[in-house]
């Protein structure tokens, strides 16, 4: 296989991507981060006593520290074009197993493997179904999603899986001296996901399969094996995020990871990564997790209605997604061509050319 | 000024999609499965599969989901999608339901319907005249209409709808379950809408090329908008209907409806990208996964099992479908035309990025 | 070639899934098993509890797994009132949507930095809400769990006995219908503890008393009433000829709903709220027995208080199911306490 020559035209292709993307990248990374410290500012300003303070801090990194790994995993799958809504069931199903095998068969480091090669496996069938099976993610997740929630509680009897070692605490539960271990472990996520991304072949080949996968074939990119290999890596964090919060709640059970799919995509697209593909930095998707995080703790700590809470997330997540639009300058072209046309009726783009003038009837 | 016909010109940018067909095609090839399915559970249980009591209860679920479907169809058709299906139901459950307790059915099915296009409208505004990306639009819509939904009801049901309400999905009208008849009623609406008016042509076209669409002519952003609106008033519909054949208005009525919605879809040939996809392959999606979940509590098998083998089922519905639209000599490595685009559609605002999954 | 490969590979992971599927082990709970109650009041006695007036303002925090749902509305005006006549203040946490134990977790932990002097913790899952009740424990917060149990010996408990109940609701039946047959059993979800033992209960029941009774089926749902119709319709066509229905829960379906001519058949349930009433007063259904959320609250602060008081108060409270609430006593004061008035609102903060 002629490594070199398959290697130089993508990796040309990927710098020119990369180097127009970086600029832009940033400012999305500035704007969320000026996002994070206005919701910051906001709720220590209406609650001073308690929701800037240390354990409540603390708190927020513990809570948050599942999301981001949980982020990073969705961010490997979108960034190859796709998304995986399966990783909540994988979560929840990943935690039953290795709580099993930690009880049943004698060890946290059994467990802890065992959790992880599911997740792995898990990621496996997903990339095959959707890299050289061709079915769409949403398919292919979703029914993973329905069989794991099924099979977790198959192996877990429908009930949650409890008397797991005190010691296992320590794997995202408890504190490291004083240090949330959560935290801990989701920095060394994100050190290795940085290392995949920015520092190895399947990095540079995720971006150039999202960013034109066309392109990434034609250039002799074996699609199919890094497609499979970007889901692998998608379980893989998923399951250790189940794990991290199984070790947290001391408990292994199907449905723990519920709601974090969702929660997962809205972190990684706040932060920057394109549904679509190609687009993406890990910076970003840490502040995208964290920003939800501290939106979520903060709507809590104020004493907010739980009701206009959820409307208040809905809200913020829109107006996120417009927020991201606004760093694309053809976007305000767009909104000012969007007024008349609404008024007059005519579907035309202002200040485009287009293919001469054509009228059609309205 | 030379008027360009929209057909032609959309036509040649979709070569790598056959041309619609919106009664046969792409859905056709679920019937086998269908069928199948009907013979094992009829043959195991004839007791209780293939009665006309069985036939009227599916009915009755499946027109509930016939409706979201037909919905989320226009939105999948147009490249994007709409998770807030469930909640939609949920909240006209209540809102529809409260208003129609207090001044009868019809003001109840007026504002509910009314709700529908208002969350339609705004839904298709933001997703297509401002450009955010459907998942985002219609998460932070879910997450917004199921809190709202809970600060009108406050935990407490909406209950004593007059009696003419049990027509909207409780009772049959004459021997068909009403669901079913107004889910037909609904399906003849929208195969009018999709195969013989201007918008139908126009909604495959922004789904499979939008922009040469709007390099066409044609006003994209409008049609957009009105499939999103007409996703969110079928889906309105269906929660009116729900809310009779349940005799409650809940926030929690049509929970799962929307992954089911778009399964059933995707399972009848509606690609997610935009495009593809016709009526009858709706119709038979939806009946294909009414009859599996109907014949699995037939047939006793436990809530777990039931659905590892639903999602078992969906993956292999769609293999099926990809297996025999070429996949099957793509992966076993003939050489094939290369296809470009991959099924999805492309987006106007970036011109490189931003393919919708 | 690939696709032998990747056949194969899917053919050997769906043989490995069936066979770890068959592996015996996994959780145990025994649901047949009715709790270990210090106390338990009868109806009046409970009507006539009086909270006790507390030694200083303390703050009580409420944390709830949901207010989606008349019983935990109810749940909440009960504990309302309860601080209204101690005169102490009240906060409420409650997650709309998904509570998962991890939400819990949290909602304890900001609880915590809120500041709260006691706790009425509603749990989500026996073991999963175990971390949430030791940050309690470590801070010397008393907790009273309420609805449901955790595995954690620190909590005093104010809940109905969800097996007698079962039991109890066995019995109702039977008058119902003594003439027995085979009847439909609605469950609730297949993971929910509550439901379990009720169904535990009610089949240990006919088994050891009404011979001439048959459980033919006994579909699992979520806590749905749409999801609910759906499994029963279909359970109806497996099983036509059933002379009584009974369920775990009232809105497990929704009794107007059910498909004639299977709503003229002796309906027996659980839990209470106005269309139940109405239910009951319409005949569509015979007999409730009702679940006290109010009393959940309502004891559950008085029994918080009493504790920051420095009374003693018993360990295990569990409360009463009977009398059930037929046609007869659907507006008793019995029932009307199984309702909170319509312009409450319950609020979280």
């Amino acid at each position: 296989m002629p490594d070199r020559a398959e290697s130089l035209p993508l990796r040309g292709l990927a710098s020119a991507l990369g180097r127009g993307r970086t600029a832009l990248l940033r400012a999305t990374n500035l704007q969320v981060l000026a996002g994070l410290a206005a919701l910051w500012l906001v709720f220590s300003l209406w609650q001073p006593g308690t929701f800037s303070t240390g354990g409540n801090t603390l708190n927020i990194a513990r809570q948050g520290s599942v999301l981001v790994v949980v982020a990073l995993a969705q961010m490997f799958a979108l960034l190859i074009g796709g998304f995986d809504i399966s990783v909540g069931a994988n979560m929840g199903f990943s935690s039953v197993v290795a709580s099993r095998m930690m009880i049943e068969h004698g060890g946290i480091a059994v467990g802890v493997v065992a959790g992880l090669a599911v997740g792995a496996l898990i990621g496996l069938v997903n990339g095959l179904l959707i890299g050289p099976l061709r079915v769409s993610p949403f398919a292919a997740t979703l029914g993973m999603l329905t069989f794991l929630l099924g099979l977790g509680n198959v192996l877990s009897n429908g009930q949650s899986v409890g008397g797991l070692p005190s010691s296992f605490g320590l794997v995202g539960g408890a504190d490291w001296d004083h240090i949330p271990s959560g935290v801990v472990l989701a920095l060394a996520a994100v050190g290795l996901s940085w290392l995949i991304l920015n520092r190895s072949r399947l990095g540079l080949y995720v971006y150039g399969i999202g960013g034109s996968r066309s392109a990434a074939r034609l250039v002799g990119v074996r699609v199919y094996a890094y497609e499979v290999a970007a889901y692998v890596l998608c379980g893989l964090f998923a399951s250790f995020a189940g794990i991290m919060l199984a070790a947290r709640l001391s408990v292994g059970q199907t449905e723990s990871g519920a709601g974090y799919e969702l929660l997962s995509i809205a972190a990684a697209v706040i932060g920057g990564t394109a549904i679509g593909g190609g687009i993406g930095r890990i910076s970003g998707v840490v502040l995208g997790a964290l920003f939800i995080q501290v939106l979520t703790n903060g709507l809590d700590v104020v004493g907010i209605g739980v009701y206009v809470q959820g409307m208040v997330t809905g809200i913020v997540i829109v107006l996120a997604g417009v927020v991201g639009l606004m760093r694309n300058p053809d976007f305000f072209v767009r909104l000012r061509a969007l007024v008349p046309s609404a008024l007059t009726s005519r579907g035309h783009l202002r200040g485009r050319r287009w293919l001469g003038s054509t009228s059609h009837e309205s | 000024m030379a008027r360009i016909d929209v057909a032609r010109v959309i036509a040649p940018a979709r070569t790598d999609r056959a041309p619609r067909r919106p009664v046969a095609g792409s859905g056709l090839r679920l019937l086998p499965a269908l069928i199948v399915l009907c013979l094992v559970f009829g043959l195991r249980y004839p007791s209780a599969f293939p009665t006309v009591g069985n036939l009227q209860s599916m009915a009755q679920v499946g027109g509930v989901l016939l409706a979201v479907t037909l919905g989320q169809g226009f939105a999948l058709l147009v490249g994007g999608f709409d998770l807030s299906v469930a909640a939609n139901m949920g909240f006209v459950g209540v809102a529809g339901g409260d208003v129609m307790v207090h001044h009868g059915l019809a003001a109840g099915i007026a504002v509910g319907i009314a709700a529908g296009v208002v969350i339609g409208l705004v839904n298709g505004l933001l997703i297509a005249g401002v450009g955010v990306s459907p998942f985002v639009v219609t998460l932070g819509m879910l997450t917004f209409l199921k809190a709202f939904g809970n600060q009108i009801a406050h935990g407490a049901p909406i209950f004593g709808f007059p009696s003419s309400a049990q027509y909207l999905g409780h009772t049959g009208w004459g021997p068909i379950p009403a669901p079913i008849a107004i889910g037909a009623i609904l399906v003849a609406a929208m195969w009018i809408v999709l195969g013989l008016l201007r918008a139908g042509t126009y909604i495959y076209g922004i789904g499979g090329n939008r922009e040469a669409c709007r390099a066409a002519g044609v006003p994209v952003v409008r049609y957009e908008v009105l499939a999103y609106v007409l996703c969110a008033t079928l889906a309105s519909v269906a929660g009116l209907m729900e809310l009779s054949r349940v005799s409650i208005g809940y926030v929690s009525n049509g929970t799962g409806d929307d992954l089911l919605s778009i399964a059933a879809a995707v399972i009848g040939g509606v690609a997610i990208g935009g495009g593809t996809g016709s009526i009858f392959g709706v119709v038979l999606g939806v009946a294909v996964l009414t009859v599996l979940t109907t014949g699995l509590t037939i047939a006793g098998i436990g809530e777990f099992y039931q659905d590892m083998v639903s999602g078992t089922v969906i993956v292999l519905s769609v293999l099926v479908s990809r297996v025999r639209a070429g996949v099957l000599r793509e992966v076993i490595g003939v050489r094939g035309r290369e296809r470009f685009g991959d099924g999805l559609s492309h987006r106007g605002v970036t011109t490189t990025s931003g393919r919708e999954p | 070639m690939k696709l032998v490969a990747i056949l194969c590979a899917f053919a050997l992971l769906s043989a490995a899934s069936v066979a770890v599927a068959k592996t015996n082990g996994g959780p145990q709970t025994n649901f047949h098993a009715p709790l270990n109650c210090t106390t338990t009041p009868t109806a009046n006695q409970l009507l006539n509890y009086q909270v006790p007036k507390a030694k200083k303002p303390y703050r009580i925090s409420l944390m709830e797994v949901s207010l989606n749902g008349y019983y935990y509305v109810l749940l909440a005006y009960g504990a309302e009132q309860a601080a209204k006549q101690a005169s102490v203040s009240l906060r409420i946490t409650a997650a709309s949507g998904y509570t998962t134990p991890a939400i819990q977790l949290s909602q304890a932990e900001d609880v915590i930095s809120k500041g709260t002097d006691g706790v009425v913790f509603a749990p989500v899952d026996i073991n999963g809400s175990v971390p949430a009740v030791d940050k309690f424990k470590a801070k010397n917060i008393p907790v009273v769990q309420v609805s449901t149990q955790v595995n954690s010996t620190y909590p005093y408990t104010v809940m109905q006995d969800d097996y007698l109940m079962g039991k109890a609701l066995a019995d109702e039946m039977h008058k119902l219908a003594p003439n027995g047959g085979e009847g439909i059993f609605m469950a609730g979800p297949s993971n929910a503890t509550w439901s379990r033992k009720r169904v535990a209960g009610f089949e240990d029941q006919i088994k050891a008393k009404y011979s001439n009774m048959k459980v033919v089926d006994a579909p699992t749902t979520l806590v749905d009433p749409g999801a609910a119709l759906t499994k029963l319709t279909a359970s109806l066509q497996a099983h036509p000829k059933i002379s009584w229905l009974g369920s775990v829960d009232y809105s497990l379906p929704v009794p107007q709903a059910i498909p004639s001519p299977y709503n003229k058949l002796p309906y027996a349930t659980m839990g209470f709220d106005p269309n139940t009433q109405k239910a009951v007063e319409s005949g569509f259904v015979k007999t409730t027995l009702p679940t006290d959320a109010y009393y959940m609250g309502y004891l559950g602060v008085g029994t918080v208080v009493g504790l920051l008081n420095g009374q003693k108060e018993p360990r295990v409270q569990c409360t009463p199911y009977l009398p059930g609430i037929t046609k007869a006593n659907a507006r008793s004061t019995w029932a009307n306490k199984q309702l909170y008035p319509s312009s409450f609102h319950a609020k979280t903060g």
